[in-house]
């Protein structure tokens, strides 16, 4: 009998850890946000080549669509997803610009599912995605389809952020972790 | 009897060891050996190897997107859904020769633009970012823009990749173009292709499509052709039984031995032999049968192999002259026509003593001089030449569904290249090919060719050396860049020597064994005018086969007019009376006529094969010439020739009319147009011969 009890302490436990609601109670304040803006520290591991790409920037959305992704560090870069339209600017010059229809969903696919997670979209995850608590606010996030970019995603909760840190793992083993900061969040009227 | 089994044995394995040897395709036969090497040549290089699929919609393109990235063996590429996959190759051998195609970089130059490459590769994500990333460590000075730049220009006309498939703005309609590793000939790896797509609405055109479609309907149209030819020979053969002389059906024995002994030493002798040749034999049955035929129905043997000879020997006149053609196919059709109507006539003339055919024949056609009037056919014929329009384009030669058609317009329409002009040189003459490109460029006439893409070889020379010096400055380059652009670093490292004899991937495509192509396509005709004043040689495919079908109509020409000298010097030696020899050649004139003039009221095309089959009729109908011709000469001495003879041309006829009849009904242009002048030719050649040769010898007795 006393097997059984810690069992089922064991199992609820186990259970009550897995169906942590944490991220959504604390997603639900951003619910009426309008747009986000916040600095990134980005690390690209790609361990198959011994590679890691250090960069820092900003991360700029305005719902319904527009994703500006801007790499400070270096020579800056801005990457643009305006609905229908993609741009790439090297300093301030426009260096190329084409439909997103005519990128092929393959090469912008990625960046277009991050768009979900940037933006908060809680429908988005919870359609996508299982949820699991791994640690204090740390939650992995397993694709519901295995077919996707992403083997798993890990988010850890900021206190003054609504993401703190976000590690994307690639099927092919490469890992993109952004740390974020200052974010600013205008909401709708 | 040992013999015979033998002998039989040798008919059957001739006869199967030919279905092997039997070809479908234009490729050696069609052209003159310079046109079939340009065409060769054109072939060989891989532009060939691109046909294009048509979808109705977007949802059945998806699905045969990935069932052809799914036939790996023989798609090499097909731009639906285009992964970077597909052109990392291309890209890779591009980015491995940037040392020869650009000024290096100063360092400075270098180490800015590769921190701008570092941080766009931070954004490289999913299977196809990893491809392109590794493709980026290749490229510092992003190169690789250069030749995306290059290698879109212009290629799709109007046609925009939306959603990674290839549509034009207001259609439904999806365009997949496709690389295939195989040729044309191999068709059935192309019926693969074709029963993947066809269940999905596509419908495919090019080079291979062609090839296989144009097979298909031969085999279609020979079916056709040998259920009716059964059905007529049944009929014969019924109506030989009811007048009681079905053993006059022995003569056929001779004509299909004859066929098959033919097609064998054709073999022998040309190695292949074409399926438009063995269609020459039934028409070969036809002539063969017309010697036995009259023989067995004449009562004098004697003067009938007479006259069976001279018709034979006018009939050989047209083939050896057409066999100096400088056309491959006419050549192997004239050979085995003329061993086929040799043998014929020899085995006939052997049996024909062993068979006699008692036959009092009730078939008589009275001469009148009513029918005399009918010669102003001959005249009305003639005029109706000059205001026939003759189809001797090629394009009758290629057989084509109305669905083909209808996709293969909107194709051609949508990419908007109205010709396509091609040179191809030595690969050693870069200098040629570098001038031709440098006259057009500033006229902004598509254009792909190896300049494109290169420099000059001292712009080539310079870049090499400019690169080779940037590498004393390396140590300026930070470790990160460095070590991401490592494979890049590598290369430099490499570079030692110069060398611009091997050719690069991605222009691979312009050159084969030795040769380089380089490739115009107008969009007007002032950019046509452009490119023929401009380039030297510059020819079109369409061009080339004008230039061929004017030229074989001039052979055709001159060798008809030899072939008539020849006939009429054999036929003068003979009768030494020159009504005589009209009255011969009266069928052959009467049936041209009558085609004429029928094509004139009926405005049906007359093309290539049209002018052959009058060559046909030619032989034909000089035969049944000299046959009543003499038939009417000799007719008080001996034995009174007259109406037994005419029982066996009729019957002769009826043959020749059963093997040509079926092939008006076939859908293929190359047959049917031989169908249409062999079924007119032969019912001018039943009226004259037994009508109005007659009378035309009724009336020069008479006079």
């Amino acid at each position: 009998m006393k097997w059984i009890l810690f069992l089922s302490i064991i199992l609820f436990s186990s259970a009550a850890r897995s169906q942590d609601n944490t991220w959504l109670t604390h997603w639900d304040k951003y619910s009426k946000m309008k747009s986000i803006r916040a600095k990134f520290k980005q690390e690209k591991f790609l361990p198959s080549m011994d590679l890691t790409l250090s960069s820092k920037g900003t991360l700029y959305f305005n719902k319904p669509d527009l994703l500006e992704w801007t790499v400070t560090s270096g020579k800056p870069i801005k990457f643009t997803i305006d609905k229908d339209k993609v741009t790439l600017f090297e300093g301030k010059t426009k260096k190329s610009e084409m439909s997103l229809s005519k990128v092929g969903k393959a090469m912008v696919g990625p960046i277009l599912h991050l768009r979900g997670w940037i933006k908060m979209d809680v429908d988005f995850v919870q359609k996508n995605y299982d949820v699991k608590n791994i640690g204090k606010r740390l939650f992995r996030f397993t694709p519901k389809d295995e077919n996707t970019f992403f083997k798993k995603i890990e988010i850890k909760l900021g206190l003054s952020d609504p993401i703190s840190k976000l590690i994307l793992f690639e099927t092919s083993g490469d890992r993109l972790s952004f740390e974020f900061e200052e974010s600013k969040i205008t909401y709708e009227r | 009897m040992k013999d015979r089994k033998l002998l039989i044995a040798l008919f059957f394995i001739l006869l199967f060891s030919s279905c092997n040897k039997i070809e479908s395709s234009p490729k050696g036969y069609f052209f003159p050996s310079k046109i079939e090497k340009t065409i060769s040549e054109l072939e060989s290089f891989n532009i060939g190897s691109w046909n294009y699929l048509v979808f109705p919609d977007v949802d059945s393109a998806l699905k045969a997107c990935s069932k052809l990235k799914a036939l790996k063996d023989l798609v090499v590429s097909a731009v639906c859904l285009p992964k970077i996959q597909e052109y990392s190759g291309k890209v890779e051998s591009w980015l491995k020769s940037q040392f020869y195609l650009f000024q290096a970089p100063s360092i400075s130059e270098l180490i800015n633009q590769s921190e701008y490459e570092l941080n766009k590769m931070s954004y490289l994500m999913g299977s196809e970012g990893r491809e392109l990333f590794k493709l980026s460590r290749l490229d510092p000075v992003d190169s690789k823009s250069r030749y995306w730049k290059l290698v879109r220009s212009n290629q799709f006309g109007n046609f925009e990749l939306q959603e990674g498939l290839l549509r034009v703005m207001g259609s439904e309609k999806v365009l997949i173009p496709i690389e295939l590793s195989f040729t044309g000939s191999e068709m059935e790896k192309t019926s693969i292709l074709v029963k993947t797509i066809n269940p999905l609405g596509g419908v495919m055109i090019g080079a291979h499509q062609s090839h296989l479609e144009n097979k298909s309907q031969i085999q279609l149209d020979l079916k056709t052709v040998t259920l009716m030819t059964i059905a007529l020979v049944i009929l014969l053969i019924l109506m030989l039984i009811k007048l009681g002389i079905a053993k006059a059906l022995i003569v056929f024995i001779p004509a299909l031995i004859s066929c098959l002994i033919s097609a064998g030493i054709t073999i022998i002798v040309f190695g292949k032999i074409h399926a438009l040749t063995l269609a020459f034999g039934v028409g070969i049955i036809g002539l063969g049968v017309d010697y036995g035929l009259h023989a067995f129905f004449s009562p004098s043997k004697k003067q009938v192999w007479r006259t069976n000879f001279y018709g034979l020997i006018t009939t050989l006149a047209v083939f050896l002259v057409l066999l100096t053609s400088s056309i491959p196919l006419i050549r192997q059709m004239m050979f085995y026509s003329s061993i086929g109507i040799l043998l014929s006539f020899l085995i006939t003339k052997f049996i024909q003593n062993k068979v006699e055919i008692n036959y009092l024949s009730k078939l008589s056609f009275k001469g009148s001089k009513l029918h005399l009037l009918s010669l102003i056919v001959i005249l009305a014929g003639f005029v109706s030449i000059f205001l026939t329009n003759f189809e001797l384009g090629m394009y009758r030669f290629d057989f084509i569904k109305k669905e083909t058609e209808a996709a293969r317009s909107w194709v051609y329409t949508n990419l908007g290249k109205k010709k396509f002009f091609f040179k191809i040189y030595d690969a050693k003459d870069k200098l040629s090919i570098q001038n031709d490109y440098l006259v057009l460029k500033k006229a902004e006439v598509n254009h792909d060719g190896i300049y494109k893409y290169l420099p000059s070889r001292e712009d080539q020379l310079r870049n090499f050396n400019s690169w080779k010096s940037l590498r004393e400055d390396l140590s300026k380059i930070p470790k990160q860049s460095l070590k991401v652009f490592a494979p890049f670093f590598k290369e430099l490292s490499l570079l030692d020597s110069f060398d611009e004899k091997v050719t690069p991937k991605f222009i691979s495509h312009l050159e084969h064994e030795g040769k380089i192509i380089s490739m115009w396509f107008s969009a007007n005709p002032e950019q046509e005018k452009l490119i023929l004043s401009s380039i030297l040689n510059a020819r079109t495919v369409h061009e080339i086969m004008k230039d061929f079908t004017s030229m074989i109509m001039d052979e055709l020409l001159i060798l008809g007019l030899i072939a008539f000298v020849f006939i009429f010097f054999i036929l003068f030696y003979r009768y030494r009376n020159i009504y005589h020899v009209i009255s011969c050649v009266l069928p052959f004139f009467f049936s041209m006529g009558l085609f004429f003039l029928l094509q004139f009221i009926f405005h049906f095309e007359v093309s290539f094969m049209s002018i052959v089959g009058l060559f046909l009729i030619y032989g034909l109908s000089v035969d049944y010439g000299i046959f009543t011709t003499d038939s009417f000469i000799y007719k008080n001495d001996e034995a009174d020739l007259g109406e037994g003879i005419n029982t066996g041309l009729v019957l002769s006829w009826f043959s020749s009319l059963i093997g040509f009849l079926p092939l008006i009904f076939c859908d293929h242009n190359i047959l049917k147009d031989l169908g249409i002048v062999i079924t007119i030719g032969l019912a001018g050649v039943f009226y004259c011969s037994f009508f109005i040769v007659p009378s035309f010898m009724k009336w020069r007795e008479d006079a």
